[in-house]
């Protein structure tokens, strides 16, 4: 039975477990114990920060594609294209950016112990990232109406290319977000086990901040 | 028989093999059109925008990758640099592999 524990694997979020052994010292005595580092950084932090590495190179890719588009353009956005909303999406930044700050505050909140207000921020920051996807779902669908189609020019298919994946990955993380909100509902998140909303928090943080470099790009460029 | 390197023989069919290939590569190589030199090589004014589009596109993209390993590695010198002061004032710590 002692085997089988201390044999047992860790957890993805649990900090390496701490063993104090003595050496016994040259001449006699004991040297100071050894005591190994404490993991500063959880095992799925790391998971989550490589796999957000790699979503910036892939959304690098799709900006290096428009960058050939846009400057290689004498004239942008093309004659006879429907201009895009600036004053909606701009209060849809806002929208998406307080969202950020929402899903901070619960992380502070739920690292503070107060766990009912965290999930009242995290449920927030659900409410907020739902709005940005439904408005960004309007505007869209009065493009379209306006002729603005994938296939109708270049110019359509770079703005439903980029804008739509950055949507798919807000969808994305939106799910995750109700996903972490079932979990602390069911009492598994508490002060000192929160990983999965950390890194939770991690994934929002990153699409909320790749949004105004897309905005500036595809909307005030 | 065919000796190509020290310490390394072909076999009958293999030496076959290899000299059939080399004389198709060679065959097929004079006999190819003219080709681009570059893929991306669109257009060969300078100044010309298309150009310039490529080349800040090109820029950009090589520089990405090493934004990205300098961001991570700049996360983790933090918390490793945060660790370090929590282990000093240990009272105030918050839980090790929370974040």
């Amino acid at each position: 039975m002692t085997m089988a524990r201390s044999s047992a694997a860790r957890r993805l979020d649990d900090a390496a477990p701490a063993i104090e052994r003595r050496r016994p010292g040259f001449g006699g005595g004991d040297l100071p114990p050894v005591v190994p580092n404490r993991a500063v950084v959880s095992n799925a932090s790391l998971a989550v920060a490589m796999f957000i590495a790699a979503e910036v190179m892939f959304f690098a890719g799709l900006i290096g594609a428009f960058l050939v588009f846009r400057l290689g353009s004498p004239v942008w956005p093309p004659p006879f294209q429907p201009r895009l909303p600036l004053g909606v999406t701009g209060v849809n930044t806002l929208v998406l950016l307080l969202s950020a700050v929402t899903m901070d505050a619960s992380v502070r909140r739920m690292r503070a112990g107060a766990v009912r207000e965290a999930l009242r921020a995290l449920s927030l920051t659900a409410i907020l990232g739902g709005a940005f996807l439904l408005i960004q779902g309007y505007e869209w669908f009065r493009l379209i109406h306006f002729g603005l189609t994938v296939s109708s020019s270049v110019y359509g298919g770079l703005f439903y290319t980029l804008i739509g994946f950055h949507a798919a990955h807000v969808l994305g993380a939106l799910v995750w977000l109700f996903a972490v909100l079932a979990h602390a509902k069911r009492g598994k998140l508490s002060k000192t086990r929160h990983a999965s909303l950390a890194t939770c928090r991690m994934y929002w943080t990153f699409v909320v901040a790749l949004w105004p470099v897309l905005y500036v790009l595809v909307y005030l460029n | 028989m065919m000796r190509l390197c020290a310490g390394y023989r072909m076999t009958g069919g293999g030496s076959r093999a290899f000299v059939a290939a080399s004389e198709a590569w060679v065959f097929l190589a004079l006999r190819a059109p003219a080709v681009f030199a570059c893929a991306v090589c669109v257009t060969g004014g300078a100044g010309d925008p298309s150009a310039d589009a490529y080349g800040w596109s090109v820029l950009f993209l090589m520089a990405a990758p090493y934004a990205v390993a300098g961001s991570v590695a700049a996360w983790l010198i933090y918390r490793y640099r945060r660790a370090a002061l929590e282990d000093r004032a240990p009272e105030q710590a918050e839980p090790a592999g929370v974040k």
